[in-house]
């Protein structure tokens, strides 16, 4: 057990312990806590044997795999991996058992990576869908995932450095989004 | 011009809704639904600006994008925005318009004389006139009589919002065809988008008095348009227009917003499939004075009587080519205007019977020769029966013929063909999965422009895999007939008969031009300025091309017209960057950023806000990053590190790979332990250096500068992905772990009081180790490797721990007087040390025996740039090395960039890259590169910048512990 506390990349914008959060009519933008993040880079070509390791199908540009669990394609060797801790840890022993010795590299990034939730009407104006429910892009200079869970609520995950202006942006985004 | 409010009609003003706006600084009345061009013309106003070039009093002349005069500057102070076409503006209370390129005012202008001295602002004119005594002489008062509007001087206060968005079929235009093609599309369950810049859908069905399916077009419209709204796989954008159609069926486009605060939004569209449905433009007749205020188009007057029941005049007079003149003309007949009668070239219209039966003077076999009046026009000269006659008025309404709207179909690569019959250019061949329609691709009979855009919507869909049911065409009885067209040579003196209005082009110009063998439309364009207005020749290109070819004896479609280029029309900069202010280019925080802040830091802007330094006590900056450096020197430092590049490789052949991209063979590396590295390209030059870790037999960390990390991966994956298919991947990790540094011969105490849980003693983790351990129960990897020539520990944690464990490693190192140094001080430090950073003390010839590493070009096997490295070039004279300068006055820090001079036969013999003033050893220091600077140690060289000069010893460029020995203790 760590005796050092992690911070969030958005602790400076809380007010008190709680994640933080902004709430409009058109938007909320909210900071999510609680998940575990994993980061596969593998030749996901060669090694479709870690579908039985996850237990479902490897994802593809535009289509996440999993549901509690959910993988994300990032390029054609990266996977990101989000989920309750619990869910994931079966998972990710598995895929180590699978990976052992191999050209692979499966890391925690729980803790370098900062998740937040659009949701309300004007998600899907601020991070139009593509093809599919995932897409992964740079934006700003920044790397930035999107995870289209529902019509109304897309999940963002992004680097530890670049929370805090993806957070900016998305703030400055809500006057327009709330106008006529 | 003497304009009016009609007591009746006007489909979207409300009567009930009065509203005060100025012109001018003089308030007049309107009502909500008028444009401010409507309620100008109901006012009575007849002069809205001042000509370009001969400040030629102009009054209005169309509607929406047609209109080329009344250009105006919106509202006051920060708000102010120039050239902003008025026919564009909904009236809104309070509004304040001004008029521009006038002085002292709109109705007296005193640049009028330009008119009177038209003999030397003829086309091309300077080239020609005000070149004796000298066109400078003249250049200042001709650059700041040039132009229309002056942009505000104050920072804009509004903001600016940008959307995204996806789509199947897109409609361009929401006219009568635009409409159908967007119901045809949308009833198969596409996606469909319509973009319509008007506020209004329906376009020409709102003036006319067509019947569809039994009832009003406008109804037929307005039930459209309720469809279309209903719809959840339909989107109606008003008030957007369509500035761009790029490759792939990309569209900007920008939504007029009255919102306080937010002026504009940005639409960034791709669609499937388009329909570009974006209508026609009337054409101008071309006769002497055709520009007077009074003398405007004849389907804007039909529209300004149906939309604004506002008259521009009680007399009108239509000169037309064409049939759509005459349906203008009764339209005005029937709101009660007095007709002076219809100047047709043809010999007969089919609708100069009904014209006549309305009272209505009919001249056919006539033109217009000339407009008589001053400030308004009067009265029109016109050929008739063999003579003349003059017919007094106080309005023209002239129609020459339609021009689809095809400057976006342009734009996307779309080919044209010359279509004779309407005397025009018309859509040939798309160049993307594109439809044009209606009046866009030149049909003008409402049945037909139906039937059409029903085929457009359906195929479009049907391209986006949605099959069409077969749905009824509408039943249409209209009034309207196929636009007969006549081309009538221009009448008149050629001097005041205008091409183009807002760039003052006359007949006259062109002829010039084609005398002094200008042929090509793009040539003749540069030539006069034809078609290079704001409203990029929406008026005139057509025109101006008929006339080109008829001067020249040529056809039309085989001379062609002028490229239509992005933006369709005017849109401000602070749109297109969809003004993000402060937020324009993203930043990166260093994960312990609030850790640095309450150390008082002072941060500097790298892509990442990295601390220069932290001022105690009202220090400046030297005095700061001296302090943190001696303190690095004598004591230790902290220093957050994270910005550094990391790259980790993985796999059996991560080793061979490495061997072949770096200039040192790090294959030999042990386990646990870290070489310094150098990348090289395939010339041989330096691109980066930094130190290469073996965390495993197969698993390597790569650290690279902060500037080259994301170029150094992108360089080894394109040779990994496309030169050698090795069993490794590789991953930028710089985002997965921060880096606190501690530099000093006291690091090692402040690392063992932080509670690290790894043997550090200098024998169980030697300079240049890498070991894993644990801090507080934190997973650590700590590299023992230096920028500062003294021992340190780079220790690698997890982002969201970097605060946390600064504040640990903080609390520690009180006890050993641990200080946090910035970027300043580490400048200083490796200065000297004489650590090199690529990109600052190298250049793109640098080889690394130029900054001293000879073990490269010696080794036997196959790397990146080896064969440069024995080439004879790379040890031939005159290449440039590293070397050190210490100025003969030790206090004179000599600044980057100064050079050695003396040299032949270039007069630089070399240059400073890097200077600082060491607090070590008390002198001011400096890193460079020097024509064989490698043998010339001990030479006394004599530098200069900006006027002053030095005297230096060149010197090796390692100034302090050049054997290393403080990094092994």
């Amino acid at each position: 057990m760590s005796e050092l506390r992690a911070t969030s990349a958005l602790a400076h914008r809380r007010s008190g312990p709680d994640a933080v959060s902004v709430l409009t009519p058109a938007l909320a933008i909210r900071e999510v806590e609680g998940l575990a993040l994993f980061h596969l880079t593998a030749d996901l070509v060669r090694h479709r044997d870690l579908e039985a390791a996850l237990g479902f199908a490897l994802p593809s540009p535009g289509a996440p795999g999993g549901s509690d669990v959910v993988a994300i394609w990032q390029t054609p060797t990266d996977i990101l991996l989000a989920g309750p801790r619990d869910a994931l840890a079966p998972k990710i022993a598995a895929l180590r058992a699978k990976l052992a010795n191999a050209a692979a590299l499966l890391d925690d990034v729980t803790h370098a990576m900062t998740v937040i939730d659009l949701e309300g009407a004007a998600a899907q104006i601020v991070c139009p869908p593509r093809n599919g429910t995932s897409n992964v892009g740079r934006f700003a200079d920044l790397r930035l995932t999107q995870l289209f869970l529902k019509r109304d609520h897309v999940r963002l995950f992004v680097d530890y450095p670049d929370a805090d202006y993806l957070w900016s942006w998305l703030e400055a985004r809500l006057p327009p989004l709330n106008a006529p | 011009m003497s304009g009016f409010r009609l007591g009746h009609g006007g489909a979207h003003i409300d009567r009930a809704r009065p509203l005060s706006f100025s012109f001018d600084g003089k308030t007049y009345r309107g009502f909500a639904g008028d444009t401010l061009t409507s309620a100008l013309m109901a006012n009575g106003i007849a002069i809205v600006g001042r000509s370009f070039k001969y400040h030629r009093p102009r009054g209005i002349i169309g509607t929406g994008f047609s209109e080329t005069n009344a250009l105006l500057r919106i509202g006051e102070g920060a708000r102010a925005t120039p050239n902003i076409p008025a026919t564009r503006v909904l009236l809104t209370e309070g509004l304040v318009a001004h008029s521009q390129n006038a002085w002292p005012s709109v109705n007296f202008d005193l640049g009028r004389i330009n008119d009177r001295l038209r003999p030397l602002f003829a086309a091309g004119f300077y080239y020609k006139t005000f070149m004796w005594p000298g066109w400078r002489l003249f250049e200042p008062f001709i650059r700041r009589a040039a132009g229309n509007g002056r942009a505000p001087k104050l920072p804009d206060p509004d903001i600016y919002d940008t959307r995204e968005r996806h789509c199947g079929v897109l409609v361009v235009g929401a006219g009568p065809a635009g409409l159908m093609a967007a119901l045809t599309a949308a009833r198969t369950g596409a996606d469909v988008v319509v973009l319509e810049a008007d506020a209004h859908l329906g376009a020409s069905l709102a003036a006319g008095t067509d019947r569809i399916d039994g009832m009003q077009a406008s109804q037929w419209a307005a039930d459209a348009e309720t469809e279309l709204s209903a719809r959840n796989n339909a989107q109606i954008l008003r008030r957007t227009t369509a500035l761009g159609y790029y490759d792939h069926n990309f569209f900007i486009a920008v939504e007029e917003i009255e919102h306080p605060g937010l002026r504009q939004r940005l639409w960034k569209l791709r669609a499937r499939q388009v329909v570009l449905a974006c209508g026609a433009f009337e054409r101008p007749v071309l006769f002497a004075n055709n520009d007077l205020p009074g003398i405007m188009l004849a389907g804007a007057m039909e529209e300004y009587i149906a939309r604004h029941a506002a008259a521009a005049g009680r007399a009108p007079l239509f000169v037309t080519t064409n049939d759509s003149g005459y349906r203008a003309a009764i339209a005005a007949r029937q709101a009660g205007l007095a007709v002076q009668g219809i100047v047709d070239p043809r010999p007969e219209s089919p609708l100069a019977e009904k014209a006549r039966g309305l009272a209505i003077p009919v001249y056919c076999d006539s033109v217009v020769e000339r407009a008589e009046g001053n400030a308004c026009v009067c009265a029109a000269q016109i050929a008739h029966g063999g003579g003349h006659k003059t017919i007094a008025c106080d309005v023209i309404a002239m129609s020459g013929g339609w021009s689809p709207a095809v400057q976006l179909f342009t734009q996307s690569g779309g080919t044209l063909r010359f279509a004779e019959h309407i005397g025009t250019f018309v859509p040939n061949k798309s160049a993307q999965a594109e439809r044009s329609c209606g009046a866009a691709a030149g049909a003008f009979d409402l049945a037909e422009v139906l039937a059409g855009a029903a085929s457009a919507g359906e195929h479009a869909a049907k391209d986006c895999g949605f099959a069409a049911k077969p749905q009824r065409m509408p039943a249409v009885e209209t009034t309207s007939v196929t636009p007969s067209f006549s081309r009538v040579d221009p009448q008149g003196d050629p001097k005041t008969a205008f091409v183009d209005f807002q760039t003052d082009v006359t007949v006259a110009d062109m002829a010039l031009a084609v005398r002094e063998n200008y042929r090509a439309p793009e040539h003749v364009k540069r030539y006069t300025v034809w078609g290079m207005g704001s409203d990029q020749g929406k008026l005139s290109a057509v025109n101006g091309a008929n006339l080109l070819a008829r001067m020249q004896g040529a056809e039309p479609g085989a001379l062609g017209t002028t490229k239509f280029r992005p933006p369709f029309a005017p849109v401000a900069f602070s749109t297109l960057a969809a003004s993000r202010g402060p937020l324009f280019r993203g930043w990166k925080r260093l994960p312990a950023h609030d850790w640095h802040v309450r150390r008082g830091a002072v941060f500097e802007d790298f892509g990442y806000f990295r601390p220069s330094h932290y001022p105690q006590g009202g220090e400046t900056m030297e005095a700061a990053a001296a302090r943190e450096a001696l303190a690095v020197r004598s004591g230790v430092g902290i220093m957050e590190s994270s910005s550094f590049g990391k790259i980790e490789l993985k796999g059996p052949d991560a080793a061979t790979f490495l061997d072949r991209v770096c200039a040192f063979r790090h294959s030999r590396l042990a386990v646990g332990t870290a070489g310094y590295n150098m990348m090289l390209n395939e010339f041989g030059t330096i691109i980066d250096d930094g130190v290469v870790s073996r965390l495993a037999d197969d698993h390597f960390l790569i650290t690279a500068s902060s500037a080259h990390a994301e170029r150094i991966v992108r360089w080894l994956e394109d040779w990994l992905q496309n030169e050698w298919p090795l069993d490794l991947v590789l991953r930028d990790v710089t985002t997965r772990w921060a880096v606190l540094t501690l530099a000093g011969p006291k690091a090692r105490e402040v690392l063992a009081a932080s509670g690290c849980n790894i043997a550090l003693a200098a024998a169980h983790f030697p300079h240049h180790a890498v070991r894993t351990g644990e801090i507080a129960g934190v997973t650590v990897r700590i590299q023992r490797v230096s920028f500062t020539g003294e021992l340190s520990y780079e220790i690698n944690v997890a982002p969201a721990y970097a605060e946390a464990m600064a504040d640990l490693l903080w609390n520690a190192g009180q006890v050993f007087g641990l200080v946090p140094f910035g970027l300043d001080a580490l400048e200083i430090l490796r200065i000297e040390k004489g650590y090199i950073h690529p990109g600052s003390d190298t250049d793109s010839r640098t080889l690394p025996a130029d900054a001293g590493w000879t073990s490269p070009a010696r080794r036997d096997d196959d790397f990146l740039g080896r064969q440069s490295l024995r080439h004879e070039s790379a040890t031939a004279p005159g290449r440039h090395h590293v070397v050190g300068f210490r100025p003969l006055d030790a206090k004179a820090a000599i600044p980057v960039g100064a050079h050695v001079i003396g040299g032949k036969p270039h007069p630089s013999q070399g240059l400073v890259t890097s200077s600082c003033f060491s607090p070590t050893l008390n002198a001011a220091l400096a890193l460079g590169l020097l024509d064989e600077g490698q043998s010339r140690h001990g030479e006394i060289v004599t530098l200069w910048s900006e006027g002053r000069s030095w005297k230096a010893t060149v010197t090796s460029p390692r100034f302090f512990d050049p054997r290393g020995d403080r990094l092994h203790v």
